[in-house]
């Protein structure tokens, strides 16, 4: 690949700049956390404004940033269709899920919480408590992998370097202030990943030799290239991504944790808002994949980082001001810190919760909270190792996600069906997987991926109907959570050892 | 170049109203915290009175999403005007949030 000539050092002061933003931003806010609920679940008091920017961040993963153009330069439109609509309709997909889990769960905090208020069973549980913790750490590893990308195209810099220097800088600010610094800084990051994408966009276009140029070039490059529907994307990666999108909103704590965290009248609008309003991202982004297809860019130009590297390279090789160049690694920095954080938070939300308050129920709040906030600091280790370990974590991330995708439907059927039983849970996970994975791996990806939602559809319901068992959800309703039912008694904000509320006793079958 | 002059002023307008609109949203959840922390403000219901008519439209604006996205690239397939818009689009998510805090911000007037 062409060297870009630009120093690294300046890589290096946009990582560590932005950085410094984001922690002067999470100082101000730590003032809001006094107690861990404050700092797992934001005292249930995010609106509408931070909801939304928050949503659409956290969602802007840096790796589907750079994705929207590699599927466009791979597939022209019909790529950017197939990666996009899904996208956003994964988000907007939460609402009727959201609104009934907070209505029926209006306490909560994680949705492992859920799985083992509703099912009682330790097997549910764990499955659920490993299948999410997984997803959380190899959503920190994508978009590590996204920044690693952007900054060896542009500077050339070191995965060691660049890794380093992202997770220290994520860590010390998520470390401060939970979910507010999360929702806050990702609000932030919303509005320097547009306004930026849309210049940096414009300029290449106009770079380029402008729109009508491009286009003509593109469209002579055949006729797939301009048609939306035509159907190679689709069966390349489009069905399974869209199912796979949905497994990475429903089964990922990352996005519950805003559900339960909002003020109860904003929940619909604010993931339809997030949903909607994040199309425009990837769309825009995306159009520097056909832009590279339009100026003659080719895979033996992307060298190593493939397709994924297509919007680095066009950007830093079309002739752009440095500071534009800048600009766009700003971008790709944004949709990861935002992911990372975002990641951290929820991952603080399980160990609270899910963790600690199970092992010891009568730990003193200060406690939980220094465990609470000790969880981001090893989750930053932990991510530090297994990417600079050589593992092909890239591998390691799309198997991870294929196999969430045997949650969605028993998590679905576990929120709107009575009659969805711990043994169906579990069962249709386990052999969804051994189904799936096979199929996975000796056909393709797209039969692996239907094999697995169709036997755990089957398995959920055949093994639900068979036992007969129906659930009270009125028995999930508590008028306060695990954590802040110190608050509600004594009104004010003193740490104290208050025993957790007792569970509802079975009703009788 | 015309376009590129549009979005930067556009943008920068844009981020000066985000900003200064996010530091009074965050101003209000001080007070409101504050008040929270004296007794004095309510303790926002962790009951979620999620009002069952939010529900009531979803489909239809979640599918009015994806036609609109759709119909978006259809566009940009079939007319390079469509890709000066797109990057427009991209600064509206921007204004979206400004939007939403607005929304935020009369609502919490009206509440008082």
């Amino acid at each position: 690949m062409t060297d870009t000539g630009l120093p690294p050092a300046l890589g290096i002061a946009l990582m560590l700049g932005l950085g410094a933003l984001m922690v002067t931003i999470a100082l101000v806010v730590k003032t809001l956390v006094r107690t861990t609920h404050d700092f797992v679940i934001a005292g249930r008091r995010i609106g509408l404004g931070f909801g939304v920017g928050s949503v659409i961040a956290v969602w802007t993963w840096s790796m589907a940033v750079m994705m929207s153009s590699a599927q466009a330069f791979t597939w022209g439109t019909s790529g950017l269709l197939w990666f996009v609509v899904p996208n956003g309709l994964a988000v907007m997909v939460m609402v009727p899920f959201a609104v009934r889990l907070r209505r029926q769960m209006p306490a909560g905090y994680t949705i492992v919480e859920f799985i083992r208020e509703r099912f009682r069973s330790r097997p549910a549980t764990m499955a659920m408590l490993v299948a999410i913790l997984f997803g959380l750490l190899c959503e920190i590893f994508i978009n590590l992998f996204g920044v690693v990308l952007v900054m060896g195209v542009v500077f050339g810099l070191q995965t060691g370097a660049v890794l380093i220097i992202t997770l220290a800088v994520v860590t010390v600010y998520s470390y401060f202030g939970g979910l507010w610094t999360s929702a806050i800084t990702a609000t932030f990051n919303t509005l320097l990943i547009t306004v930026p994408a849309a210049i940096v966009v414009l300029w290449v276009i106009h770079a380029a030799g402008g729109a009508e140029t491009v286009f003509r070039a593109v469209d002579a490059g055949g006729p797939a290239t301009l048609s939306a529907f035509d159907s190679a994307a689709a069966k390349g990666f489009g069905i399974s991504l869209a199912l796979g999108l949905l497994a990475s909103t429903m089964a990922d704590q990352t996005f519950w944790q805003k559900v339960w965290s909002m003020k109860p009248a904003n929940l619909n609008r604010t993931f339809l808002w997030a949903g909607l309003w994040f199309y425009p991202i990837p769309l825009t982004l995306g159009l520097l994949g056909l832009v590279a297809l339009g100026t003659g860019v080719t895979a033996q130009d992307l060298g190593a980082f493939g397709a994924g590297g297509v919007g680095p390279y066009v950007v830093s090789h079309i002739g752009l001001p440095v500071v534009l160049i800048a600009l766009y690694v700003l971008i790709i920095l944004n949709a990861c810190y935002s992911s990372i954080d975002g990641a951290f938070s929820a991952l603080s939300s399980i160990v609270a919760v899910d963790v600690v308050k199970r092992l010891r129920p009568r730990v003193s709040d200060r406690a939980l909270l220094r465990a609470t906030k000790a969880s981001i600091l090893v989750a930053g280790v932990v991510g530090g190792v297994v990417v600079s370990s050589g593992v092909d974590y890239v591998q390691l991330v799309s198997t991870v996600f294929f196999i969430k995708a045997a949650l969605i439907v028993p998590l679905a059927l576990a929120i709107f069906w009575p009659r969805m039983s711990a043994s169906a849970f579990t069962a249709s996970l386990i052999l969804a997987v051994a189904v799936g994975l096979p199929i996975r791996a000796s056909v393709g990806e797209l039969e692996g991926i239907i094999a697995l939602e169709a036997t755990s559809l089957v398995v959920a319901v055949g093994v639900s109907l068979l036992q007969r068992e129906r659930f009270d959800f009125a028995r999930l309703r508590r008028e306060s959570g695990q954590l802040e039912t110190h608050v509600l008694t004594h009104g004010h904000r003193a740490p104290h050892d208050v025993p957790p509320p007792r569970p509802a006793a079975a009703p009788a079958r | 170049m015309v376009a590129i002059i549009f979005a930067v002023v556009l943008g920068t307008a844009t981020a000066v109203a985000f900003v200064a609109l996010a530091v009074d949203a965050f101003r209000r959840l001080r007070v409101e915290i504050a008040a929270a922390d004296t007794g004095l403000g309510s303790v926002p219901p962790a009951s979620g009175d999620v009002d069952a008519s939010e529900r009531e439209g979803f489909p239809l604006k979640a599918a009015g999403g994806v036609v609109a996205s759709t119909l978006m690239l259809v566009l940009i397939s079939a007319s390079p005007v469509a890709w000066y818009v797109t990057p427009f689009l991209a600064i509206g998510s921007s204004i979206a949030v400004v939007v939403a805090f607005l929304l935020e911000r009369d609502g919490s007037r009206r509440e008082r």
